[in-house]
């Protein structure tokens, strides 16, 4: 009966397998066009002439030079503040360490709006340390300040995040024996955690600018949306869309391609890396 | 002189010991997990005892009675090599050499790096990466790195075992012509009794952070403190009505069908065999009784094809036993000896 039945029933599982992978195609094609679709589409609805004159305004420039400003000055903060917390966590272990790990990594997954409402909270004019600032004649909500504060929290993390990690894939021993050749922490730190954490450093660096530029929710929320003032590039495209769907379109083009470019320099970056702990590794 | 006595809390023991070290290689043997490790550690200053007091040709290098009283680990002139050699990978072989000797200016930088090179014999890869060297290659590397600095005491964990059987015992030559060459005290850590014998001036045998026997090689082998002791140098140990034990070597053991009617005689299961060379190594045992290694001749072996699970005669002649004993009475044994198990 098995011999009979065999060849029989082989052939329904080949007809069963090519229904399973044309339904896996399928997922896999729709899931791909939802994500692809509306990237492409802002490059394919105009030329680049076209893209380029919608983008010729100075509303558009304001808000350009506004969030380059903001931005990089957001991660020069995210940097100088955070290597030395990710070293930190790299390096000690504490009752409670799980709880600050996620702590920290919070607002990469909290609503950026809330972010926003949180912000204002403690540094608003009416906030918990707003009275503190006023006293000294400042005013953070409504500037470039408010501004910076807000990319800076959302984006933060990314870096913080990466970098721990890139700290802590650094073999210990490396740093053990650096002191035993006559150099001290803070030497040891620059010789030998520095380079090697430095491909996980750039490409967290990259992630955060990257999101520092397109921050929107939580700028919006506590910086306001002043041009000029506070109207960063994600800010100026929510506006023009109320007025203008072309210029709309081609400071979305702009800003899409800064975050492509800067994601695939992260990626050429982890190359780089894995191809050279593979180095490190064979001699071992 | 290296003179130290430390004392550590462990997760299932308590460190604790005290040797003092001439210009001479003291090998630290252990299982892997009895606190040797962990004293090169703390010697290196990379880890603090509970108590303890280091102190090298006269110079306190900590003293836990003195508050404060701790030399950092880069101000102890030490030279240190891990078992994983620890070479700084992003840095050509040249760079990772003059790492510790930065702050000498230019020339006689240059001049100490080329010295390293030739005197550990890697002046063809000055300019590799670590990435591509073979394990014994990085080892000297390491070693250069290390003495380039003229450390004043040297430590070695497991400086052998990352490497492979085929270039061991190579490497474990030229190490031991290095050793040879520094008038350093040098402790070096290892799990293997043939590296201890070939670089160690002498032993110390360490158990659950404690030092069970010290002595040369020779002693070690020829009268083990404890079975934990003979299981290391691979010594069949065995004890007799009055209290003392004799030490016998496996190859003094031979294997018979019937009992010869020898002095010291076991009727014993045979449990595993491995060749060796021209012998075939018998571990011997049963339920009761002691347990023995027997060196048979290859040959012998051939002819009389034992088999595993048989039961055979073991017998050992009188002139071959060194008889040993027990801890707590007269001779040669050192003052650390203790009964083990």
């Amino acid at each position: 009966m098995t011999t009979v039945g065999s060849p029989l029933r082989s052939r329904r599982v080949g007809v069963k397998q090519m229904l399973g992978r044309l339904a896996l195609a399928l997922v896999i094609a729709i899931i791909l066009a939802f994500l692809f679709l509306p990237l492409l589409s802002v490059f394919v609805t105009m030329g680049p002439v076209e893209l380029f004159t919608n983008l010729n305004t100075p509303i558009a420039y304001q808000a350009l030079f506004l969030s380059l400003k903001t931005s990089f000055t957001s991660l020069f903060l995210i940097v100088a503040f955070g290597t030395p917390l990710a070293y930190w966590m790299s390096r000690t272990s504490f009752w409670g360490k799980r709880i600050l790990e996620v702590g920290v990594q919070m607002p990469i997954v909290a609503p950026p709006a809330v972010a926003g409402v949180g912000l204002l909270l403690v540094f608003g004019n009416l906030g918990l340390l707003g009275g503190v600032f006023s006293a000294f004649g400042v005013d953070v909500t409504f500037t470039a300040i408010a501004v910076v504060m807000a990319q800076t929290f959302i984006s933060g993390p990314f870096f913080v995040v990466t970098t721990r990690q890139a700290f802590e894939s650094v073999d210990k021993e490396l740093p053990a024996v650096s002191r035993t050749l006559g150099v001290t922490p803070w030497g040891t730190f620059w010789r030998i955690m520095v380079p090697l954490a430095l491909p996980g450093m750039l490409a967290g660096a990259a992630l955060s600018l990257a999101r520092a530029l397109g921050e929107f929710g939580a700028t919006i929320v506590f910086a306001g949306n002043l041009p000029g003032k506070t109207q960063t590039f994600p800010l100026a495209i929510y506006t023009a869309l109320q007025s203008d769907l072309d210029v709309a379109v081609a400071m979305s083009a702009l800003l899409l391609l800064t975050a492509f470019i800067l994601l695939f320099l992260v990626s050429l970056v982890n190359r780089r890396a894995a191809s050279s702990a593979l180095d490190q590794g064979k001699g071992a | 002189m290296l003179a130290f006595s430390v004392r550590k809390r462990l997760r299932a023991f308590t460190l604790d010991l005290s040797l003092e070290i001439g210009t001479e290689t003291h090998v630290l043997i252990g299982h892997s997990g009895c606190g040797k490790s962990t004293t090169l550690r703390i010697l290196a200053g990379l880890m603090d005892p509970d108590q303890g007091r280091v102190e090298l040709d006269g110079r306190v290098l900590l003293d836990t009675k003195e508050r404060g009283r701790t030399v950092l680990p880069e101000d102890r002139d030490v030279g240190y090599l891990v078992q994983s050699y620890a070479l700084f990978p992003h840095l050509s072989v040249t760079d990772n050499i003059a790492y510790g000797i930065s702050r000498l200016d230019k020339g006689e930088r240059e001049e100490r790096v080329e010295e390293a090179l030739d005197h550990v014999g890697v002046r063809h890869l000055a300019r590799a990466m670590p990435g591509s060297l073979s394990g014994g290659e990085q080892q000297r590397v390491a070693l250069a790195r290390a003495l380039v600095r003229r450390p004043r005491f040297f430590l070695l964990d497991e400086p052998l075992s990352a490497l492979d059987i085929s270039t061991r015992v190579r490497v474990r030559g030229e190490l031991k012509t290095i050793l040879q060459g520094l008038s350093i005290p040098t402790i070096v850590v290892t799990h293997d009794y043939e590296d201890a014998r070939v670089l160690g001036d002498r032993i110390a045998v360490m158990d659950s952070g404690k030092i069970v026997q010290t002595g040369t090689a020779e002693e070690v082998a020829r009268r083990p403190a404890s079975a934990f002791v003979a299981a290391f140098t691979d010594t069949n140990l065995v004890g007799i009505e009055d209290g003392r034990k004799m030490a016998f070597d496996p190859w003094r053991v031979s294997v018979a069908r019937e009992p010869a009617g020898g002095e010291h005689e076991w009727r014993i299961e045979i449990q595993d065999m491995a060749r060796l060379g021209a012998f075939v190594r018998m571990h011997l045992g049963g339920s009761e009784g002691p347990s023995l290694l027997a060196d048979v001749p290859a040959d012998k072996m051939g002819r009389e094809a034992y088999s595993l699970g048989e039961t055979v005669y073991a017998c050992v002649a009188p002139d071959d036993v060194r008889f040993v004993a027990p801890p707590g009475t007269q001779d040669e044994m050192g003052p650390h000896e203790k009964e083990n198990s």
